[in-house]
């Protein structure tokens, strides 16, 4: 400690060493922040004695858990159940997993769902053409340049774009069908029909998927939606027997189908990359 | 000679029976290139086709030594490129540091830390850090321009392809982003396409004028600036003849014209006057064609 006639006393190198490396007992420790609170001089010398990177990485945790928003709630379920960190992202930012969207399509779903319980064949009828039809509306709202406003600048990063099609796709799909698939079985007609359902769904959405190679995702899925409905009350008739289109005879077909346009899509998902399906 | 990072052979591109771009010729090297023309003359889409999110209809494209026809060629040249769409939207619910996160995130920035202060490098550069936290819709229009832009200088990138950067920024903050851009062209190549000639003319020493799909000029700055020398001058009264002319602050009027009238007291040009001329020029050689 060294005596100065203007401020009474400033610590010396020696002491402000023992202070910053955690050796003064816990009196002098007080006297010397006491003191640095008011003494330039020292804060100057102090200064000269402390390892800035430590404490520029403490300031960079500091500023990062300030400004780094905290994962949401899709992105945490989507992390864990498996994803990385950086796959929940970009899941999470998906137009399809926002919350008014999400809820839309889900009461939509129930609604023809507890149509159909009601025994009338109207109400089959209806839960036959919304039920596939979930999982298309997930595909369409998962990505694109119609609903995703990042699209353009999505398309000009290095991530894959099947991937993250792909990726958000499923998520959504993960979503909405666990609770198609809780009612089903509370649906009136052949047991098989809670479970043979997902075969005209899995063919719609890989036809949306493959169509979006040549169109926009949102026209695709208006069109094989469009076609579906078309197809069940066109098969319901007036006695509104919809669930023909789940008879034995044709379920082959549907997987025929899925997997025939999973492998166009397949073969054709290098155009999502680009804007426009033309090259 | 430096190598061209950029090479364009005869790529046109259509939209139906509409032709936007019509077999451009094109090399670019690293430095700020300004990009001019008039809306719809096809500069938003060369610079998709640049950014390797759009295809041409025909003819060759060479970005940084790959074929972006190519898809893992594209990928590494994505893996080089900024890009700043001229509409760039943002998720609902998205902060500034949030957006910029989610970018980094798709250019493969996969290691959390690494990446967010990357993403705090780039908003710092922008002068956004004090913002980080902030909902993009609460952001006035200009900060929302600057943190697209942040996106674009992830990684600094070694072609910088930028669409309207400085649209709403006051400026301070043009002023503020020229500096930025002009530190990126010393190491990158930089294509600006703008409306704002003097972007143009305080950060680039090249510009490309776009007209009707067809490149009308491709030369220095000074160059476009020298072609309309003798073609502005300052008058007490309005002149009809003038191809643009308009009061000035001093209560003179500035005119310029292809052809201006002897005996007159010349002005100074800008790059403004000389790509009004080039454009009024452009359009009496058509009608001429067209006779």
């Amino acid at each position: 400690m060294t005596i100065s006639p203007e401020r009474g006393w400033h610590a010396d190198d020696a002491l402000l060493a023992a202070y910053v490396a955690g050796r003064t007992r816990p009196p002098v420790t007080a006297s010397v922040e006491m003191h640095l609170l008011g003494c330039a001089t020292c804060r100057a010398g102090i200064a000269a004695l402390v390892d800035a990177d430590p404490l520029r990485g403490v300031w960079d945790r500091v500023v990062d858990e300030v400004q780094s928003p905290q994962p949401g709630p899709v992105e945490r379920v989507a992390a864990h159940v498996g994803l990385s960190g950086r796959d929940a992202l970009l899941v999470a930012a998906a137009p399809a997993v926002r919350g008014a969207w999400l809820l839309g399509l889900l009461v939509c779903l129930l609604f023809s769902i507890l149509a159909a319980t009601q025994g009338a064949p109207q109400g089959s009828t209806l839960f036959l053409v919304v039920a596939p039809l979930v999982p298309v509306a997930a595909v369409a709202f998962a990505y694109g340049q119609d609903v995703d406003p990042l699209w353009e600048t999505t398309l000009a990063a290095p991530y894959s774009p099947l991937r993250l099609v792909l990726l958000r796709s499923v998520s959504v799909v993960a979503v909405a069908l666990p609770l198609a698939l809780v009612a089903a079985p509370v649906l009136p007609g052949p047991p098989w029909v809670a479970g043979a359902w997902l075969l005209p769904a899995a063919a719609c959405c890989a036809l949306t998927l493959a169509l979006s190679t040549w169109v926009d995702v949102g026209r695709a899925a208006l069109g094989v939606g469009g076609v579906w409905a078309s197809a069940v009350v066109a098969v319901a008739g007036p006695l509104g027997r919809a669930v023909q289109v789940l008879d034995a005879p044709v379920l082959p077909a549907y997987l025929i189908l899925a997997v025939a346009a999973s492998a166009v899509f397949w073969l054709r998902c290098d155009r999502l990359s680009l804007l426009g399906r033309t090259s | 000679m430096t190598t061209p990072s950029i090479q364009l052979v005869g790529v046109g591109r259509r939209y139906g029976p509409t032709t936007v771009l019509d077999g451009l010729d094109l090399d670019l090297t690293p430095g700020v290139t300004g990009l001019l023309g008039p809306n719809g003359a096809g500069k938003t889409t060369l610079l998709r086709i640049l950014s390797t999110v759009l295809a041409p209809s025909s003819g060759h494209c060479r970005i940084l030594g790959f074929d972006p026809a190519d898809p893992d060629q594209r990928t590494e040249i994505r893996r080089r490129l900024g890009y700043l769409p001229q509409e760039s939207g943002y998720p609902r619910g998205f902060t500034a540091f949030r957006y910029v996160d989610y970018v980094a995130a798709l250019k493969e920035w996969t290691e959390r830390d690494s990446r967010h202060a990357e993403v705090r490098r780039v908003l710092a550069l922008v002068g956004l850090d004090d913002l980080a936290a902030k909902r993009m819709r609460t952001l006035s229009g200009g900060q929302r321009r600057r943190a697209a832009l942040a996106q674009a200088l992830l990684g600094s990138p070694d072609l910088l392809v930028l669409d309207e950067p400085t649209t709403g920024l006051d400026p301070e903050q043009r002023a503020s982003l020229r500096g930025v851009l002009s530190g990126a062209g010393h190491r990158s190549t930089v294509l600006l396409a703008t409306h704002q000639t003097e972007d143009v003319a305080a950060l680039c020493e090249r510009v490309i004028v776009l007209d009707a799909g067809r490149i009308l000029y491709d030369g220095a700055v000074t160059a476009l600036v020298g072609t309309a020398t003798g073609k502005v001058w300052h008058a007490d009264e309005e002149q009809a003849a003038a191809l643009s002319s308009w009061r000035t602050g001093t209560g003179r009027y500035r005119h310029v014209a292809l052809d201006p009238p002897e005996d007159v007291e010349l002005a100074e040009p800008t790059l403004e006057d000389a790509y009004l001329l080039l454009r009024a020029q452009a359009v009496r050689d058509r009608a001429g064609v067209t006779a």
